[in-house]
């Protein structure tokens, strides 16, 4: 794991959570 | 790469997963708070359609997250696994808005709050609340260089004890920064050998 890799992990961390947050939203329209 | 890819992959379920519990937790609520499907008797209130496909497949979306975060975290070292514990505190705060925000615009139009939603409501933010002001109190004790039991907590929990028997109290906010660890380290023992055999885990870069 090269350290930019590192650096960046707590924005990528964030950006999966959301990215997490919409698929539930759409995965909840689509099963409702 | 490949690590990091599972993490993510792990948060962006758990993120999921939450989303959809919050979701159906509505949906339910909408119908009055409680909900059958199935079984030899006729339901008199029926579940929205999906809603029970969405919420029993995200509470077993919760455990893969959960698994999948301390697997690759682990392999990342730092508090990279440690990123499962904020897990608990959305799920509750944000089960506990549900129960507060209907408390205060019931579907049924009542005056006043409802109570039955509101005590619950109260109790989930307790549930959740409770370890985050629990973690910061630690946390900013540990990085004042204390040493009560909280601060020796977060230092364990986060200084890979692990590796090294002998490091059990090594501080992570050492005051020397030569004393600070260099070896990646890991929440839990149980990881210990993935961690060590991984390719990919690099010492950290001292902080």
């Amino acid at each position: 794991m090269s350290d930019s890799l590192r650096r960046w992990l707590p924005v990528l961390i964030i950006a999966a959570a959301l990215i997490g947050v919409w698929l539930g939203a759409t995965l909840f329209a689509a099963l409702t | 790469m490949r690590t990091v890819a599972g993490f993510l992959v792990g948060i962006a379920v758990g993120s999921m997963s939450i989303t959809l519990l919050f979701l159906g937790m509505r949906a339910v609520m909408d119908v009055g708070g409680a909900c059958a499907d199935g079984g030899p008797y006729v339901s008199a209130q029926p579940c929205p359609t999906g809603v029970p496909l969405a919420m029993v497949a995200a509470m077993f979306g919760l455990f893969a997250a959960a698994g999948l975060i301390m697997w690759f975290g682990s392999r990342i070292g730092g508090l990279a696994a440690g990123v499962v514990a904020v897990g608990w505190p959305l799920l509750f705060i944000a089960l506990g808005y549900n129960f507060v925000d209907y408390a205060f615009q019931s579907p049924d139009g009542e005056p006043g709050p409802v109570w039955s939603w509101l005590i619950p409501g109260v109790l989930f933010f307790l549930v959740g609340g409770a370890p985050v002001i629990v973690a910061i109190w630690g946390w900013r004790e540990a990085r004042g260089g204390g040493s009560g039991r909280s601060s020796r907590l977060v230092n364990r929990l986060t200084g890979g004890a692990a590796a090294d028997p002998a490091a059990t109290e090594r501080l992570v906010f050492p005051t020397d920064p030569a004393a600070r660890p260099i070896e990646p380290s890991f929440t839990s023992t149980a990881f210990a050998p993935a961690h060590r055999s991984g390719d990919d885990a690099l010492p950290r870069d001292g902080g």
